[in-house]
């Protein structure tokens, strides 16, 4: 008879990598209750305690909702005949070049990135790409972060809403902040969030970040350029940039960090570009946080910016496969519905049921449920540890690429890790000044935000109880605002690319401060990020920033 | 001199980041249960609410079928086998912290964790807290002067952020 066992590893859920401890009870034992349970705990090791993302995580292992078998069109098939099919139509598809799109999810380990590599080569295509796209704009950063050096620091500026998209860093923020009298935690962002009551905040319009820090870096080279910053609608004043640039100048052990989220921050690729410059030119660090678990590591090893090329691709029928691993591609891909029909072959990866799924669809495991390694924000490649059985039925997707290059060419392959590095970066053009006009058809100004108890997948959100009784998504706006205007409780949002009734969410749960005329959503619900469009025309990016919106009861 | 300790969860206002971390917790390690309550009073403040496990519970004085009881440990522990829902505990605390379960309508309360106390680990909240706000501590009182101050500032008003 087995004992209660101990498995160390990796928390899935975000790039923070938090260790925990999954102890399982007795699975034979007789008694019934706590004994023969799954129970986690937050490994000693880590003094940064456990996201709320991270409380979930038995929940998922255990959940009623598992996939467990090959679904082809929600009918439920053998694994080696769905394998030998996908194969069949695959090795026909590939015939042509790029005809066939891979997109690979952050959660994934480095051996599992090489192998979707290896797959892409056999497809005959170099359209390879990472999920959440929001992580594309990090990939060529070299990571300067310390988790023992940052809580040691005297200065922090944070672009973004870092306590809500990874808030086990909090810990070592706030201890930074409090240590010595004098340090400062500089916050900038389009709205005010959970950092907020922490930091001296600098909430500037939606659209106009890249803009701001590029007039902060003139101003830190001493091309001070003389621009009032109140007649640009920025809405902050020009001693703002003297205030930020005096802080990090004079800092000796400073951080910047930057953290985003899909629909947040429009043009990331240029916001990186200019903060790594002004960390380059103040002497201080620099760290980008992605939201997902390993999407340094995927994304330098799959390699380039690849994601725009694919969505206009299946959006101009130029693509007849898509493989997503990791994720379903109608969660992801904002108004994947109105396109799917442009695409002859899917083919994704899930660990939730999705009986409505158009397509070949293999269940997956967590990332606690495999073995592999995967780089830490410290450019470490760390190993995940000691792994549960997957769920029966369940197999990783390392394995399902494994068969799947087995099926198309008839080879074993082996996965390996090998050293990873920045990507090179593509051009990023000149920074401009934002066109802002009063569009009195379309009034508010719509965000994406990140919760903290959210997952970066609405399919998961809505599978956990907690979730589910807290129900979802909504939107926030403006508390005097809202009252104003008289609206009910439901509250229909129009944009250029499509609408959404949502509810008005609990504004105790929302970021605390919501300019006038913006409204906000969680993005990782499909009905918010269909709000949103795919691509923005300035870099390239698929995280676009604000949008136009109205409301209507 | 009458020194007296006891272990509790302590909130520091200062540096709870309102992330629902503890609450999760609390929720998914007592088998999909609300035991902690939430003070939300404002846009600003959104923040958790522990039974402070009083010396003297006005719950337990309150309860008529003695489902809560005061432990040797200090801990007020709640006998769900007993309570017949009838509320009255939650009328009596003067913090507002016990509420009723939806589906057994029976009341709800921390219970400290009791069971990972045993094995020496801190209550799941507080283990699993972020910001470092929530900190399992002794507190020693001298005297009874000394008990309302420590009393005070466990009990501090949420809104003094």
């Amino acid at each position: 008879m087995s004992s209660s066992e101990e498995y160390r590893t990796k928390c899935p859920f975000c790039s923070v990598q938090d260790d925990i401890i999954i102890k399982r009870g007795n699975p034979n034992s007789a008694l019934f209750g706590r004994e023969n349970l799954f129970q986690l705990y937050v490994d000693v090791k880590s003094d940064r305690g456990l996201c709320p993302r991270g409380n979930f995580v038995i929940e998922l292992i255990t959940s009623p909702y598992r996939l467990r078998k090959v679904m082809v069109n929600g009918k439920a098939e053998d694994l080696s005949d769905a394998i030998k099919e996908c194969s069949t139509k695959l090795k026909k598809i590939a015939e042509k070049r790029n005809e066939v799109v891979i997109l690979i999810g952050g959660n994934h380990t480095l051996e599992e990135a090489y192998l979707a590599k290896e797959l892409a080569e056999k497809l005959n295509t170099e359209l390879i790409g990472l999920f959440p796209f929001e992580d594309e704009a990090l990939l060529s950063i070299k990571n300067d972060f310390s988790f023992n050096e940052i809580s040691s620091s005297d200065t922090i500026f944070t672009v973004g809403d870092i306590f809500s998209h990874s808030p086990t860093l909090s810990k070592l923020i706030i201890d930074a902040r409090n240590r010595e009298r004098g340090n400062s935690l500089l916050y900038l962002d389009i709205i005010g969030g959970r950092i907020s009551p922490f930091a001296e905040s600098y909430i500037i319009k939606p659209g106009y970040t890249a803009y701001f820090i590029s007039i902060l870096l003139d101003y830190i080279n001493n091309n001070k350029r003389k621009i009032e910053l109140e007649k640009t609608r920025i809405d902050v004043p020009y001693s703002s940039i003297e205030e930020i640039a005096a802080t990090l100048n004079k800092s000796k052990n400073g951080w910047i960090l930057f953290s985003n989220i899909y629909g947040h921050f429009k043009n990331p690729l240029l916001i990186v570009s200019l903060l790594e410059e002004i960390a380059s030119v103040t002497d201080n660090h620099f760290a980008v946080i992605p939201v997902a678990q390993n999407s340094l590591g995927i994304g330098r090893i799959i390699g380039g910016f690849n994601n725009e090329k694919i969505i206009k691709g299946i959006k101009n029928k130029e693509i007849k496969g898509l493989i997503s691993f990791g994720g379903l591609p109608t969660e992801f891909i904002p108004g994947f519905d109105d396109f799917k029909k442009n695409l002859s072959f899917v083919l994704s990866s899930t660990i939730l049921r999705k009986d409505d799924f158009t397509g070949y669809l293999f269940p997956s495991t967590l990332s606690v449920e495999k073995q592999g390694s995967i780089i830490s924000l410290e450019e470490e490649i760390v190993t995940l540890g000691k792994s549960l059985s997957p769920v029966p039925g369940a197999i990783s997707d390392g394995v399902l690429i494994s068969k799947l290059i087995k099926g198309i060419t008839g080879q074993e392959v082996k996965a390996y890790a090998g050293k990873v590095e920045p990507i090179e970066r593509k051009s990023i053009g000149e920074v401009s000044v934002p066109i802002s006009e009063v569009d009195e058809e379309y009034p508010f100004t719509l965000i994406g935000v990140g919760l903290p108890y959210h997952h970066g997948s609405g399919e998961l959100t809505r599978m956990t109880n907690w979730n589910k009784e807290r129900g979802g998504p909504y939107l926030f706006l403006n508390p005097s605002q809202y009252k104003e205007m008289g609206f009910g409780k439901k509250i229909k949002i129009v944009t250029h690319y499509s609408s959404s009734l949502l509810p008005v969410g609990n504004l105790s749960e929302s970021p605390y401060e919501i300019p006038e005329g913006v409204v906000i959503v969680p993005t990782h619900y499909t009905e918010c990020m269909k709000l949103f469009p795919l691509e923005v025309d300035s870099d390239r990016i698929l995280s676009p920033g604000a949008v136009k919106a109205r409301l209507e009861q | 001199m009458n020194e007296t300790t006891e272990t509790r969860i302590v909130l520091d206002i200062d540096r709870c980041i309102s992330c629902h971390a503890c609450d999760i917790a609390c929720y998914e390690s007592h088998n999909v249960k609300y035991n902690l309550t939430r003070a939300n009073f404002d846009i600003t403040v959104d923040m958790p609410l522990h039974c402070k496990h009083c010396k003297e519970a006005s719950c337990v004085a309150a309860c008529p079928v003695e489902a809560l009881m005061k432990r040797e440990d200090g801990l007020v522990y709640h006998n769900s086998f007993r309570c017949i829902g009838c509320l009255s505990c939650t009328y009596a605390c003067p913090f507002g912290v016990l509420k009723s379960e939806r589906v057994r309508h029976i009341i709800s309360k921390c219970d400290l964790c009791y069971d990972r106390l045993e094995e020496g680990r801190e209550p799941r909240c507080v283990e699993t807290c972020t910001s470092g706000a929530l900190t399992y501590i002794p507190i020693t009182a001298r005297d009874e002067g000394e008990r309302i101050r420590v009393d005070a500032r466990l009990k501090a008003k949420p809104w003094r952020r």
